[in-house]
Order: C-alpha cells, then structure tokens, then sequence
C-alpha cells in the first residue's frame, strides 16, 4: 500500500480512527502502519481526538428553551436602534476599546502634528511685512502729500501716539 | 461598565483637544489675517509699512524685493529713495497722516482717498483755500470742527463739493 501522506491520505487516516473503513482497506492501511511510523503516530492523534470527543457530555437543556429562544428573538426585533448598541446592558464594550485607543493615538498625532507655537504677542505686533504693503503705504502717501496736508502734523511731537 | 465608562471619559477629553486646538488655529488665523499695524492700536507708536521694511535686515528687505518682477522692483526701490530724501520732519508728518488714515474705517478711507483726487482738480485758487481751511482746522477740538463745518460761515465760503472733500479730508486731521 502507498503510503497515505503521498496522496490524499489525511481523509484515510480520519476515516480509520472513525471506524468508517470497510474491513479490506482497514486491514491494508493496519498492515501499512506496522512499517510506518509517522502514519501511525498522525492515527493514533487522530483517535485521541476521537476518543475526547466522545468523553464529551451535551450540556442539559432546560424544557422551556426553544419558547424562551423564540421570545428573545422576538423582544430583539421590537426594539429601536439606538437600543441595540450603545445601550444595551449586556454588550461589550470590550472589542471597542482598540479601536477607541487607535482613535485617541491618531488624534494626538495630528494634533501634535498640527499645532505649531500658540501666537505671541511678540508674533502679533510683528506680522510678516509683503511688500505690496510698502507699495500702497507710498501710493498713501503720494496722495497725502499731494493733498498738502502735512501742516496738521509739523508741529507736534515727533511720533504721534495712536 | 467599567469600560463604558473610559470609553466616555476617552472621548470626553479627545473632543476637549480638538476644542483647544481648532481654538488655537483660529487664533493663529486671525492673527495673520490683521492688517500691519492693526494688532498695536492704542499700544504706542504705530509702525508704518515702510518703517517696518526699513527695519528689516539687508538681505530680508532684498528677499521681500525679489517677490516683485525686475522693473516693479526697481520703481519701488526709486520711491522708497525719494521719500527717504524728504526732510525728516515732513516724512514723519506724512507717517502720522497715513496712519490717522488707516485708523478710519475701510469705506471712509476711500471716501478721503477719493475727496482728495476730487481736490487736485480743483483749480489752483480753490484748492488752495481749502487747504488753509484745513490748516485752520488743525487747531480745532473734534468738537469744534463739527460746529465749524455745519456753521454758515463755512457753508458760505464753499460750494457743496469742495464742503465735502474738506469734510473728508478732516477726519485725517489729529484732534486737538
């Protein structure tokens, strides 16, 4: 017989500890395990399995489940949306809280990222001249001097105080 | 619930930060968006524009004139000699007319800018009676220069045009 690991042999396997082999392939594939020892180690996990399996009891189930079940079933379908997430007493918030930690990660990031040096007054009283500036304060006072106004400052102090 | 409880707390003090930083960057935007000279009213002496440039460094007033093309920067380079040739005293006279100028509200600096063009041209004769009422009214309170120029004297001496363009032209007058 070849060896089942070099074909489809996990089913064979799986079968043999299920005892669902018919007698001619269970006495091939026992006379093949006499000489192969990793197939008989994979059966003989494969009936571990097997064996724990069946060492398992159903839990008992009380006799009003199926009318409790269909009555939950329908107390969901009458309740409101907000009701069915944030709300609800019996919902974990559990899964949440990587996802709020991701949240909170990203919002410093950008606000670290974001937020350059709170505006002084220094920065304020010394905001960044553009040059059209200087052009339009001589535009002003071309016209002020045009007007032939200066009298109204020649004599007071030097620099009026606004 | 302990969880529901962080999870509140968690979004109650992310929700402060982005309060705190979009509370800063209106800030900040606010602060750029002033005009030169708006931040220190009432802080002491105004700088003008061209006091600010002659402030700057050598190699940041020619950064600042890079940003304008060649023939534009070289007008401007020739205006800003000319008004430095001005005796000192009339450059500064001229400073403190501008920034008077620039404490009015937009639409009445217009109206100044306006009443002034409107005045050069005015034949020589009248433009110069409305600069000597002017002079005159240099030395007058605020409210004086009001009754002034609601009084029939005045009325009397000039037509309604150039009553207006010296009612303009006052307000750039300092009060006494």
């Amino acid at each position: 017989m070849e060896c089942p690991k070099n074909s489809d042999g996990a089913e064979l396997i799986v079968a043999y500890a299920a005892g669902m082999l018919d007698s001619g392939d269970q006495a091939a594939f026992e006379r093949h395990l006499k000489s192969c020892a990793s197939c008989r180690q994979m059966a003989a996990a494969q009936q571990a399995v097997w064996s724990a399996l069946d060492e398992l009891s159903p839990l008992p189930v009380s006799s009003n489940f199926d009318a409790k079940l269909y009555q939950r079933i329908a107390e969901e379908q009458q309740l409101g949306w907000w009701q069915h997430g944030w709300f609800r007493a019996d919902w974990s918030w559990r899964p949440a809280m990587p996802v709020a930690a991701a949240c909170v990660v990203l919002i410093i990031a950008f606000l670290v990222k974001n937020s350059g040096p709170v505006i002084t007054q220094q920065e304020q009283v010394q905001p960044k001249l553009q040059i059209e500036q200087v052009e339009r304060a001589l535009d002003d006072m071309d016209m002020l001097k045009q007007a032939g106004v200066e009298f109204a400052f020649e004599k007071t102090t030097p620099r009026e105080q606004i | 619930m302990r969880w529901r409880w962080s999870i509140l707390a968690l979004c109650a003090l992310t929700s402060g930060m982005i309060f705190e930083s979009t509370a800063r960057a209106q800030g900040r935007r606010s602060a750029a968006s002033r005009p030169p000279g708006s931040a220190r009213q009432g802080k002491g002496p105004v700088q003008t524009p061209i006091e600010e440039f002659e402030t700057m460094s050598p190699a940041e007033q020619q950064k600042a004139l890079n940003r304008l093309p060649p023939q534009q920067r070289q007008k401007l380079q020739e205006r800003l000699q000319r008004f430095n040739q001005l005796p000192p005293e009339q450059q500064q006279a001229l400073k403190n007319l501008y920034n008077r100028l620039h404490q009015l509200p937009a639409e009445r600096q217009d109206a100044v800018r306006k009443s002034i063009s409107k005045m050069s041209q005015q034949p020589p004769e009248r433009q110069q009676a409305m600069r000597q009422e002017l002079r005159s009214m240099a030395n007058m309170s605020r409210d004086e220069r009001q009754a002034h120029l609601s009084g029939p004297e005045f009325r009397g001496r000039f037509n309604k045009k150039e009553q207006e363009i010296v009612r303009d032209m006052s307000e750039v007058l300092p009060p006494r």
